[in-house]
């Protein structure tokens, strides 16, 4: 069933789908999707204010280009910022997600000790 | 940092580049619709489905676009300009409101921005020098810590030799008012510059050459001219190399004309320059005069400071040569950043303060005025404005769009002021500095700067968040708090802001009492110079200043067919004050003003002597004879006769002119005019005899028989001829009163045309304030009328509430003027203080001006209709 993105959490499934080599808004929509199986669903309408965002923040850097079916496109690639950011955005998941698991693995004596 | 300036960058460029930006936008998001419906056409939705789906998920396109512009930032340039075009749509469809607004500010900024633009342009003007930055000039320092400013011409020449090693060289200038001739003479100002000038300063030539130096044979005696120069004495299409000029005894070639449009190193145009070892001996001065001017450019890198410490010790060995009293103790390097000295324009600041006072006095009147019209035009869209805060519209937001129209209007206002500038500019020069280019100096070119179109803009906008800000505060007030703000009936009459609108009245129409009085006084001292009677006819007179030579100059004058008289005095009549001396007799001590004149002085003004006799031509500049003017006369001895009677002169003034002498009064002489005509021109005199040609009495009057301006010119060729070495510059007796009376007729038209623009401006804002009273409370005078008031008792009820703010306006007025025309009187005894018509016939007149105003509208309210009040819902 698929699920909507975590509020929050597009700008860093951007940078990692753009991780992969540039690629336009469409292409990187469809690389959130394939890398989660088709779990998450990107808001369309979301995905170009949060590039742009990304952009601003000098975390992505455009530039137009030609698409594989020869139309005018606008490429996205990390900075090396983009790629910092990544990397600890990664890192800042990862602890989440250990901490989200830690705690609804948790037994009662765990929790009440 | 470096992703700040990117995303920086990105926002500037997105900014600049709006039309480029939403066609990016627009592709990139029509590539994605386009790339989704190709994914569902291989899927085989057929095209029309394919485009419909694609357009559904990708969902509002308008609301995307929204999305993105607000990241980069050009959401709020939206809401602004839609603001902008709002607020000018709700201008224009009030013309008549916009008209009035913008000509109530328009006028008192168009006069702000008019007098700023004269001072800027003799303030700031700037030489087109290269490396203007690291011009400075030298400034010798004596041990009373008295800078001056100047150089001997040895001085000059050692400092010239040997420049300190952080300069790029050194220059030297000295202004020359002599007048020149071609084939005719003129009038003019030149300066003579060390010959490495022109090489220093990077002024290149637009015709001919510049000067070879140092002391290049090649240039002796040359002269070049500036563009003004060459137009006035030869035209501009006449090729004026090789001309001849002569100043004073000395013959010049014209080598060159300056480019860039280099007008010299003084506040009025300067014609030509010579070089400095060419200057005639006898032009301005002796060698020993601190009359040199030393300039130069740093080299790059170095500082003023590092230089006066290395000229420290060059102060020391020029002092060797110097008297006591102008002993240096050092030589500053001070920055220049003008033409005009940084002490004369805050001279020039200074003495512009209280007419800058003036001026944002005006304004300040203009704003509380504008106030007043934008109150009711506000206060007429209350209920608008509580529908908007109702809907969700936040009070910043009311408040802003507000502002934004009265800075709008600001913006006009700044504009129109600007044009009536551009078109007032050269006249009014023309008007105010006229008797400078009548006397021979040539007047700068005035342009309107950048600087001064900001000014006009600040101006306009501040007055515009003046008049703006509080009735935009006043009006939203009842709407604080967030969007869920829906005030009450009791709310919004609490905004209602009659008060506010009565307090502003009354701040404007006493500024503009203070302003009537003020002008009102400034009137009566400028008629004082004008109505005072001079005692003698100035027309046949001119003076020569300057003319020490044991009276030959005056002797060879005499004989001329076109003079009537030459005689001899201490000082031009009226272009200097006489000099102030204590008259001490029989214990008591009084001040008495002091003028040296020759025997032949009273035939030549036709004037009899009351009682006593003349000078006789024996008596010598030591003789212990003096003659008393009535007033002196009344002063020292009241109800006596003077005549034999003896006192001590005894005067010390700051020019280093020093008396103290028993005189024995031989003559009475009826009061005249001769010092300056401010105040009292008729002032207790003693006259002192002393021969044409001597050095208590340079100034050689002559009377004419024909004082045109031909035989003027013909007069002062005369002189040339029997004194080349003089300084022969007639000056008319008529121009030097014109010039006495020029600056207080120049401040009695301004302040008079100052004070009438604000009187005009209150008296529309009484109209419009009296005009809104009548439509607000037309439901009350309705039922007053309906309850059987007569018509006249209504006028009468309308006149009481606009009388008030006239009748408080009048009287803090007159409290403001009262206390200054006090202070004045406490600080100069020159000027006069009480007038009755500054503080009685002017008020008045500005009163009944002002009730006229308010009883126009007062007698709408008489026309009510009591039925048709009543009926209505208003």
């Amino acid at each position: 069933m698929p699920q909507s993105v975590l509020p929050g959490t597009l700008e860093l499934l951007a940078l990692k789908a753009i991780s992969f080599g540039e690629a336009h808004g469409f292409a990187i929509m469809e690389r959130i999707q394939r890398g989660s199986r088709d779990v998450l669903r990107v808001e369309q309408g979301a995905l170009y204010p949060a590039l742009h965002r990304l952009e601003a923040q000098g975390l992505i850097a455009a530039t137009w280009g030609t698409s594989e079916n020869n139309r005018r496109a606008k490429f996205y690639d990390l900075t090396p910022a983009g790629r910092r950011q990544l990397t600890a955005g990664m890192e800042d998941w990862r602890e989440l997600v250990e901490a989200m698991q830690s705690l609804l693995n948790a037994g009662s004596a765990e929790l009440i000790a | 940092m470096m992703r700040g300036l990117r995303g920086l960058r990105g926002r500037l460029s997105a900014l600049l580049r709006r039309r480029e930006f939403e066609r990016d936008l627009d592709d990139e998001l029509a590539f994605h619709l386009a790339q989704r419906c190709q994914q569902l056409r291989e899927q085989g939705i057929d095209a029309v489905e394919a485009n419909r789906r694609a357009r559904i998920e990708l969902g509002m396109l308008e609301l995307h676009r929204d999305s993105v512009r607000r990241v980069w930032g050009l959401s709020w340039v939206d809401d602004l300009s839609r603001s902008v075009r709002l607020a000018l749509r709700s201008l224009l469809r009030s013309r008549g409101f916009t008209l009035t607004a913008v000509t109530v500010l328009a006028l008192p900024l168009a006069m702000g921005v008019l007098l700023y633009g004269l001072f800027a342009a003799y303030a700031f003007q700037m030489p087109a020098f290269e490396r203007v930055d690291r011009w400075f000039y030298l400034e010798g320092r004596t041990a009373e810590v008295k800078p001056v400013s100047s150089f001997t011409e040895a001085e000059a020449a050692q400092l010239l030799a040997e420049p300190p090693a952080m300069v790029e060289g050194l220059f030297s200038h000295q202004p020359i008012n002599e007048p020149l001739s071609t084939d005719q003479h003129y009038r003019g100002l030149g300066e003579s510059v060390s010959d490495n000038f022109f090489r220093l300063t990077g002024l290149p030539p637009v015709a001919g050459r510049l000067w070879f130096g140092p002391d290049d044979p090649r240039d002796r005696d040359t002269l070049i001219l500036s563009k003004r120069g060459r137009d006035k004495l030869f035209g501009r299409d006449v090729d004026v190399i090789g001309q001849p000029v002569r100043i004073a005894d000395r013959s010049f070639t014209v080598i060159g004309v300056a480019g860039r449009n280099y007008g010299g190193l003084m506040e009025v145009g300067v014609l030509y320059w010579i070089r400095a070892q060419d200057r005639p001996p006898t032009v301005g001065g002796d060698d020993d005069s601190l009359a040199v001017e030393l300039g130069g450019f740093l080299r790059e890198g170095a500082s003023v400071e590092a230089l006066t410490a290395a000229l420290r010790g060059r102060a020391e060995a020029l002092s060797l040569a110097r008297d006591a009293e102008v002993q240096l103790v050092g030589i500053d390097a001070v920055k220049r950043s003008g033409i005009m000295r940084e002490a004369d324009r805050r001279d020039v600041i200074t003495a512009g303060i209280p007419l800058a006072v003036l001026m944002l006095l005006i304004l300040l009147i203009a704003a509380a005025n504008l106030a007043n019209l934008v109150l009711a035009r506000f206060s007429a869209r209350r209920h608008d404005l509580a529908l908007r805060a109702a809907l969700g519209a936040s009070r910043g937001r009311l408040f802003f769009e507000m502002l934004l129209e009265c800075l709008l209007l600001g913006a006009m206002a700044g504009l129109a002021a600007l044009l009536l500038v551009a078109l007032l500019l050269q006249p009014i020069h023309q008007a105010v500095f006229g008797l400078i280019s009548e006397l021979g100096l040539d007047l700068i070119e005035l342009h309107i700067g950048w600087g001064t179109v900001l000014v006009a803009f600040v101006m306009a906008l501040f007055a515009a968040a003046c008049f703006g800000t509080l009735p935009a505060w006043w009006l939203t007030a009842p709407f604080t708090g967030n969007g869920s703000a829906n005030p009450d009936a009791g709310a919004l009459k609490k905004s209602e802001p009659k008060g506010l609108r009565g307090g502003l009245m009354t701040l404007q129409l006493a500024a503009s009492v203070f302003l009537v009085v003020l002008a009102g006084l400034v009137a009566a001292n400028a008629r004082v110079t004008r109505d005072v009677q001079i005692g003698f006819d100035p027309v046949p007179m001119v003076a020569l200043g300057g003319v020490v030579d044991d009276g030959r100059l005056a002797r060879e004058l005499e004989l001329l067919p076109n003079v009537a008289g030459v005689s001899a005095t201490s000082t031009i009549p009226f272009m200097a004050p006489m000099h102030v001396a204590n008259a001490q007799r029989d214990g008591h001590d009084d001040r008495v003003r002091l003028r040296f004149v020759d025997a032949g002085w009273w035939s030549l003004l036709g004037l009899e002597l009351q009682a006593g006799r003349r000078f006789n031509r024996a008596e010598g500049d030591t003789s212990p004879s003096a003659i008393v003017s009535e007033r002196a006369a009344a002063l020292l001895w009241p109800n006596e006769s003077p005549l034999g009677k003896t006192l001590r002169l005894q005067g010390d003034q700051e020019d280093g002119w020093v008396i103290d002498r028993q005189v024995e009064v031989i003559g009475v002489v009826k009061d005249y005019a001769s010092g300056w005509l401010l105040g009292d021109p008729l002032r207790a005199v003693v006259y002192l005899p002393a021969p044409a040609g001597s050095a208590a009495a340079p100034t050689l009057m002559i009377a004419l028989r024909d004082a045109s301006p031909a035989h003027l010119a013909k007069l002062q060729s005369d002189c040339l001829n029997i004194a080349p070495q003089a300084s022969c510059q007639p000056l008319r007796m008529v121009d030097a009163l014109r010039m006495q009376r020029l600056p207080l007729t120049i401040a009695s038209r301004l302040s008079a045309s100052l004070a009438w623009l604000a009187l005009a401006i209150s008296c529309v804002g009484l109209y419009g304030l009296v005009s809104y009273a009548v439509v607000k409370q037309r439901k009350g005078l309705g039922v007053r009328l309906a309850l059987g008031a007569q018509a006249h008792d209504v006028v009468r009820h309308v006149m009481r509430g606009a009388s008030q703010p006239v009748l408080w306006g009048l009287l803090i007025g007159l409290l403001l003027a009262w206390a200054l025309s006090r202070l004045l009187a406490h600080v100069t005894e020159h000027v006069l203080t009480f007038s009755i018509n500054a503080f009685v016939f002017e008020p008045l007149l500005l009163v009944v001006v002002a009730l006229v105003a308010s009883w126009l509208p007062a007698r709408r309210s008489a026309a009510i209709s009591p039925s048709e009040c009543l009926r209505s819902d208003g």
